[in-house]
């Protein structure tokens, strides 16, 4: 947060060194996709389902739970989480508060975009299965779910995009990823643009895609 | 649960935080309200120079962190020769970035004006820019009042990030008054419940916008509008 | 004497679809020109070339001795000059009928407010709205909402009104109320171009018929030929099968 100062030696950095540096740091940001979004979907599916059918005291629970991860900014439960778990007995790293505070973000989400996904579901369809003597779960698996995955998907597909940009933020707390790693170089060449170009060019390969394709998706409905 | 008498020692200062966050929140919302209704009015545009520039501007605000724009702007911005202090560098990032959503919903709202109404606004003689004015604006506004309110929930959560330029709003002072008194439930506990307390105000605005535009055909009520004329 | 409106030539397609073929036109004061014919035909589209709220590739239209293509002060002239009442009203709903009335006046015209407001409460009253100046068009019936269209397009004291099927979407009921506006407005000797399939208020009204099929001008007669010894064979299947 220490703007560069006099005195500090410039160092000079390649350009290459920097886009290889930074790309390898921005692996660590996409590392925690694959568990933060399976976490985020699966218990987004089973939270969504379980207020869908307002089970007592369970969903009133979850929905104060989501309504505040909701609620609040990403970086203050990162902060709350790293700072205030030590005092319970639970130290986490950098990387293990990104890990359970993205996937508590992701859940509670997704875990709207599931139950507003049902909630837009149209009712005969849930006769229809029914009729033909389907049990609950073979209603929702084969039916309901399907379904709402394709009608919530340009959803799911900007909640990822928030997830990838939301990595960033875990730096703040000491995690060395890509943008951790482009002010460290910033800092030795003192030449910002450089720096946050390059990191600004590896998000935009990753999230442009993703946001077209969601609003392709989007169109077709 | 919480400790009270921490809680209410340090109530003036999460107060006082909570006052910078909503000033935060509130300059940059009004920059990004003018950002956004420029640009949004610009994407409607049929020429080549109009679309690319807004198109550009859109995806790299959409595809780029927050943290990120805003050390563009902190640290960028001076080797322009542009001294900035650090609230400046946080309102002008964060009116950039809610600006670029703020244009998408202001599109959207144009796109899905009946296209009648500035046929006969044309056909009556009004210029275009009368017809903006006068006709398309008021009634687009109307229409995304309730996305901008939730524009605005999501404003209010991104000004955490001011903490990093070490302005004193809510997310910063949290972090400061836990290692001044090493009690963290309390010293983020406070500051979550405001933000959540934020959050459902503007949620029950929301609603509340939806309810009336679905029920009232009395438009007069809303923003009075003989004062059109 | 000078056509108030003179087309020439005019020709405008939809991509490859070619709507208007080879128009010619003159329309003389205080003339009622009903255009009729079958769904696209490309009735509409004419109507809306002659203040440009459609563009036309071909051609020249002349109103009020202007080119409408040639310069964008000749277009402002005669949309100030002309009005236009559509088939869906399309009144402001923001604002109230009697603002909806005199905005474009004060707006356009730089009249004054006072003499806005007083021309719109005299307008109002003409088409039989007297009860209705602070209503709000959410609120009105749509016989009601056109005739207030109606004097939103008077209040800009235009020497030539378009009309594009104004009472197409309006309950059979409310047809009456806005017709005998109409009729009043040509008995005071208003240059009218009405694009309609009311062929009984044609048959009232209007001093010529002009019949549209496939963009061409098929047959355009004095309104008693037209129904009594149409010329062309497509004009008397069209009216044998309204008729």
């Amino acid at each position: 947060m220490v703007r560069v100062q006099e005195g500090d030696m410039m160092q000079d950095i390649p350009l290459t060194q920097q886009i290889s540096r930074l790309g390898v740091a921005f692996l660590s940001n996409l590392a925690f996709l694959p568990f933060v979004l399976g976490i985020g979907i699966l218990l987004g599916i089973i939270i969504a389902f379980i207020r869908f059918h307002r089970i007592p005291v369970i969903s009133q629970l979850l929905a104060v739970m989501v309504e505040i991860v909701r609620g609040s900014p990403f970086l203050i439960i990162v902060y709350a989480v790293y700072f205030a778990l030590p005092y319970i007995g639970i130290e986490l790293g950098a990387f293990q508060t990104g890990i359970v505070v993205l996937s508590i973000t992701a859940t509670a989400y997704l875990s709207e975009v599931f139950r507003s996904g049902l909630m837009a579901m149209d009712r005969g369809q849930f006769e229809a299965a029914e009729a033909l003597g389907m049990n609950y779960f073979q209603k929702s698996f084969l039916i309901v779910l399907p379904q709402i995955v394709k009608t919530t998907m340009p959803s799911i597909v900007g909640q990822i995009v928030m997830t990838i940009k939301d990595t960033s933020i875990v730096s703040l707390v000491g995690m060395v990823e890509i943008v951790r790693t482009s002010r460290q170089i910033m800092q030795l060449t003192l030449s910002p643009f450089t720096a946050f170009s390059i990191v600004s060019v590896f998000f935009i390969l990753v999230c442009y895609p993703l946001i077209v394709v969601s609003k392709r998706l989007e169109g077709r409905q | 649960m919480l400790n009270m008498r921490i809680v209410s020692l340090y109530l003036p200062d999460f107060f006082e935080a909570l006052l910078e966050t909503l000033k935060v929140a509130a300059l940059s919302g009004i920059f990004a309200l003018i950002i956004g209704t420029v640009v949004g009015v610009l994407s409607t545009f049929k020429s080549k120079f109009a679309i690319i520039p807004v198109g550009i501007y859109t995806g790299f605000i959409r595809s780029t962190p927050l943290l990120v724009q805003l050390y563009f702007v902190h640290y960028g911005l001076p080797i322009t020769g542009l001294m900035l202090t650090s609230f400046q560098s946080a309102i002008i990032a964060f009116s950039l970035n809610s600006g670029a959503y703020i244009s998408e919903i202001v599109r959207g709202g144009l796109s899905s004006m009946d296209k009648g109404q500035a046929e006969a606004s044309r056909a009556l003689g009004l210029s275009w820019a009368q017809t903006m004015r006068l006709i398309i604006l008021p009634q687009v506004f109307k229409k995304i009042l309730s996305p901008l309110i939730s524009q605005f929930s999501y404003l209010i959560k991104d000004t955490s990030l001011a903490a990093v330029l070490v302005i004193p709003e809510l997310t910063y002072t949290a972090r400061k008054i836990a290692a001044r008194t090493y009690m963290p439930f309390e010293s983020f506990g406070v500051p979550m419940l405001m933000y959540f307390g934020i959050y459902l105000v503007l949620a029950l605005l929301s609603r509340l916008v939806d309810r009336k535009k679905r029920s009232s055909s009395d438009i007069r009520r809303w923003f009075g509008f003989r004062k059109v004329i | 004497m000078e056509p108030v409106v003179r087309i020439r030539g005019l020709h405008k397609s939809f991509g490859k679809l070619q709507v208007l073929k080879n128009i010619d036109l003159d329309v003389f004061e205080s003339d009622v020109l009903v255009l009729c014919g079958p769904s696209g035909a490309g009735k509409s589209t004419l109507l809306r070339c002659i203040n440009m709220l459609e563009h036309f590739h071909d051609g020249s239209i002349e109103v009020l001795g202007k080119g409408i293509k040639e310069s964008h002060g000749n277009l402002s002239f005669v949309r100030k000059n002309s009005g236009m009442v559509f088939q869906h009203f399309n009144l402001f709903p923001h604002i109230s009928v009697i603002n909806n009335v005199a905005l474009a006046p004060i707006h356009v015209k730089k009249t004054p407010k006072e003499k806005a407001f007083e021309r719109a409460r005299k307008l109002l009253d003409q088409v039989g709205l007297t009860d209705k100046y602070d209503a709000f068009p959410g609120q009105l019936s749509g016989g009601q909402k056109q005739r207030v269209a109606i004097a939103r397009a008077l209040a800009m004291d235009p020497k030539l009104m378009l009309f594009d099927e104004p009472t197409s979407a309006l309950d059979p009921e409310m047809i009456k109320e806005v017709l005998d506006v109409m009729i009043n407005l040509a008995r005071d000797g208003m240059t009218m171009i009405i694009v309609s399939h009311e062929m009984g208020f044609a048959r009232e009204v209007a001093n010529k018929i002009g019949f549209l099929d496939d963009g061409k001008i098929i047959e355009l007669t004095p309104k008693e030929e037209f129904f009594t010894n149409p010329r062309n064979d497509r004009t008397k299947e069209f009216l044998s099968k309204i008729l």
